[in-house]
């Protein structure tokens, strides 16, 4: 009696208001999505073997880079942990029977549906070649289908803020009885910052899409000096969004983290009042840092200045945070599996990651890098080497309680070994171009930069190998994996007290709160 | 040992008088980037290994205290605002031109540099400047945002439409540096490139002035006869077989299928590529196209010339 085959049919999925249906269609979704901008991302890469790139025409070039970072960032990244994993777990770890609104769940996921298929229109109809950035007055005098893309982003934002509310009022208002705020998991809290963003942030993009869609259907010049507008403007009202934006992709991550190592060394997590501390520094200090994405863009001296200290205090939340995650391993006693490995790549490629974003918040080091490859390879290493490692991570971790099977830990090594070392090999020879001044966003380049092109490439064609063998592998366990048990991490969070997979009310019995969801009995 | 690290990080020469202060700021905070990420790597590595799970294995009840992490998190926010101090203080360095500097405009429109000299001169993709002197670049686009990028001076700074954003170098080495675009703007962005010619300031003094200063519109009206367009267009703002070329530059023009649209850099070049594309109302569509015909640089002058009709005769 799991929530997959009861109730049975199409329709009652279609329409499931069951947040266990509505996170796994979601996760099918960004998949699919996964799948796409990644096919774009291996494109781009195979053009770049050559310096005068014969694979694809310059324009066709532009294009694909736009589609890639659209498809990532918006349709994969953004929704990936929080509205799959947030929609699974959630509920679950904190004793609900379902999120606080069920049918606002269902219309935020066909939200993201009819948004992503817009998107797609414009993808098919001519294609975008804006950058995902959309900067004006390029992106509202293009010939391409900006309006159209502009509009399918605006729409999939819609579904955000939906989901960000139903997360915020499910934490306050439907925590199982017992459950106090200085309990929570750190999931939950995770996911609850984020939710605070999605919220904040999310109209911000709305409007400043919708500028640009109206701008560019009906040529206002909103943001054209010939007819009195500021170009800058623009790229204000988007970082504004498009920074913390960042972290609602990484803040998901960090809670996965969170909860992978806690569990894996069988300790109560080190540190938990300051995690949940920077958990929350980063969602609001994060909102005021979006300057440092424009050093080079002819804001005023001061401005440079404000933005590079405030970029420097929301990294050291996130130094906090390795420093808490390193000290929950010291003394436990840690299960080696796949998601403890993910994990330790998380850690590794975040902090260079990480120390390559204090790098460009330098200023002076910013003007050389700002909009080179460096710069590519910094946000990959937060993105790919943060956030999709840990969206692995969560992927095997909850992978038994989701299916109620095991998949093949053989197996699951051996992709995470392919995966963090085709990423390795992917981006960091992209620091060393951005060093040797390469920009960002060209089709072609001076032949004296092949050589990196060529090593990237490599990477890349070992990265996506890797994805899709993990792809693969997890499938075929879904129908020959060996049954896994109601708790097989033996961890003390909530959602391995139902059995796996969790049946249509999520758990057997009305649950108590009588233990906690790091309760392991050390000292800690 | 400055040469080691540059060529270990692959950064270009330094072919500007920052350049060096600026890299040894990158050494130190991508040394401590690797040395940080090490460490993680080394501790995780041996605290999976120490305190894996395993018979006979008993976990400890000791943790790491508390007053470790305050200790580590306050040190490291130390770095980061030492860091943050001396990399605003060369910012603003850059941005703080010495007085007597050469002020030099930078132009960028899709997809080529366009530089203007104190003494009229013009250069297109060849920046020159002399060594040892300081040089400020006053930088502005035509279109799109564009980006001044010249990697071995390691300086950059967007050119913004309707804007004029600035910054000042001193060449210290003679030599030709690529100049790139940064900041994507179409389909020739990564073909926009052009150099700077550092020159020794004698050698630079006798470019300047043996240069015959013909100015951008000049050069303009010349093209127009010599390409015939002055049988069709009239630059006295009366109309003839085509629109006259008196005040058309930003001016509203009413096209065929009713629409209006402004005769800015882009429509009029448009115009000489594709001049069916957009018909003036009231004009035949007999205008001949000049693609392949007009340079990029030939087509700047013309509309540089229409720019320059403005007022009445």
């Amino acid at each position: 009696m799991s929530f997959w085959t009861e109730p049975r049919g199409v329709k009652s999925w279609l329409l499931t208001r069951d947040h266990k249906r509505i996170g796994v269609m979601y996760l099918v979704a960004v998949l699919v999505f996964l799948l796409l901008g990644g096919t774009f991302a291996l494109i781009l890469r195979l053009s770049l073997v050559e310096p005068d790139n014969a694979l694809v025409s310059p324009h066709t070039y532009d294009k694909l880079f736009t589609h890639h970072g659209i498809v990532m960032v918006w349709l994969f990244m953004i929704p990936s942990i929080p509205s799959a994993f947030g929609n699974i777990m959630l509920p679950l770890m904190i004793g609900a029977r379902d999120v606080a609104f069920p049918r606002i769940n269902l219309a935020s996921f066909w939200i993201f549906i009819a948004g992503a298929i817009v998107v797609l229109v414009a993808l098919v109809a001519g294609g975008v070649d804006t950058g995902w950035t959309f900067y004006t007055p390029y992106s509202t005098s293009t010939p391409t289908a900006t309006t159209c893309a502009a509009i399918g982003v605006f729409v999939t934002g819609v579904s955000s803020i939906l989901t960000g509310i139903n997360f915020i009022a499910t934490v306050h208002t439907m925590r199982v009885e017992g459950l106090r705020w200085r309990d929570l998991p750190l999931f939950v809290w995770a996911i609850y910052a984020t939710s605070i963003i999605l919220v904040l942030a999310t109209p911000v993009l709305g409007l400043a899409l919708l500028l640009v869609a109206a701008d560019h259907a009906w040529a206002l010049g909103l943001f054209d000096p010939n007819t009195g507008g500021d170009p800058v403007l623009f790229e204000h009202i988007f970082w504004f969004y498009s920074h913390p934006a960042v972290y609602i992709m990484i803040l998901p991550g960090m809670g996965v983290v969170s909860e992978v190592v806690s569990t894996a060394s069988h300790r109560k997590p080190a540190w938990y009042g300051a995690i949940v501390f920077a958990t929350i520094g980063i969602a609001l200090v994060g909102f005021l840092t979006w300057g440092h994405h424009m050093f080079v863009a002819g804001m005023s001296t001061f401005d440079v200045g404000v933005f590079g200290i405030l970029s420097m205090l929301v990294a050291i939340f996130s130094a906090i945070k390795v420093f808490a995650w390193t000290s929950t391993m010291y003394g436990g006693s840690i299960t080696i599996a796949t998601p403890i490995l993910y994990v330790f790549t998380f850690i590794f490629l975040f902090v260079f990651g990480g120390m390559s974003g204090v790098a460009v918040a330098t200023s002076s080091l910013d003007v050389h890098w700002h909009d080179t490859y460096f710069v590519v390879a910094h946000f990959h290493f937060i993105m790919v080497g943060g956030t999709m490692t840990a969206f692995l991570a969560a992927l095997h971790y909850w992978f038994p309680k989701l299916t109620g099977k095991m998949y093949s830990e053989t197996w699951g090594r051996l992709g995470c070994a392919a995966v963090s070392l085709g990423f390795i090999v992917t981006f960091t020879p992209q620091f060393l171009l951005g060093n040797a001044g390469m920009p960002r966003r060209y089709a072609t380049y001076p032949a004296h930069f092949q050589w990196l092109h060529v090593v990237s490439t490599v990477g890349a064609c070992l990265l996506a190998g890797g994805l899709v063998v993990t792809l693969v592998y997890l499938i075929a366990a879904i129908k020959n994996g060996k049954p896994a048990g109601a708790n097989p991490w033996r961890s003390a969070s909530f959602e391995w007290r139902s059995p796996s997979p969790p049946p249509p009310e999520n758990f057997a019995e009305p649950p108590r709160w009588d233990r906690g969801a790091y309760d392991y009995g050390d000292a800690a | 040992m400055n040469e080691l690290f540059r060529l270990a990080l692959d950064l270009p020469p330094q072919a500007s008088s920052v350049a060096r202060h600026i890299d040894y700021l990158h050494y130190t905070v991508i040394g401590a980037a690797f040395l940080v990420a090490f460490l993680a790597f080394l501790v995780t590595v041996s605290f999976l290994v120490r305190f894996r799970e395993r018979p006979g294995y008993t976990p400890r009840a000791r943790s790491v205290p508390h007053s470790l992490e305050v200790v580590l998190a306050s040190f490291t926010l130390v770095v980061f605002i030492v860091w943050w101090v001396i990399g605003f203080s060369q910012y603003r360095d850059i941005h703080r031109p010495p007085p007597g500097a050469i002020r030099i405009y930078v132009i960028a429109k899709q997809w080529m540099w366009q530089f203007v000299y104190p003494n009229g001169t013009n250069s297109e993709a060849d920046l020159r400047v002399p060594v040892g002197q300081p040089v400020e670049v006053m930088i502005t686009s035509r279109d799109v945002i564009h980006s001044f990028y010249v990697p071995a001076f390691r300086l950059k700074q967007d050119a913004v439409p309707g804007r004029i954003t600035s910054l000042w170098f001193t060449a210290v080495t003679p030599g030709t540096y690529d100049i790139l675009c940064a900041e994507y703007c179409g389909a020739g962005h990564s073909r926009m490139r052009g150099h700077v010619i550092a020159m020794a300031p004698a050698e630079y003094a006798k470019w300047a002035g043996g240069h015959g200063s013909a100015e951008l519109a000049t050069v303009g009206e010349q093209l127009a006869v010599k390409y015939g367009c002055l049988r069709c267009h009239t630059v006295d703002g009366t109309p003839h077989i085509g629109p006259t070329w008196r005040g058309l530059y930003n001016s509203l023009v009413p096209l065929s299928d009713g629409t209006l649209i402004v005769a800015d850099d882009a429509y009029l070049t448009e115009s000489m590529m594709d001049p069916t594309a957009k018909i003036v109302r009231a004009y035949p569509p007999i205008m001949p196209s000049y693609l392949g015909q007009l340079s990029g640089p030939e087509a700047a002058s013309i509309v540089e010339f229409i720019r320059s009709l403005r007022g009445s005769p």
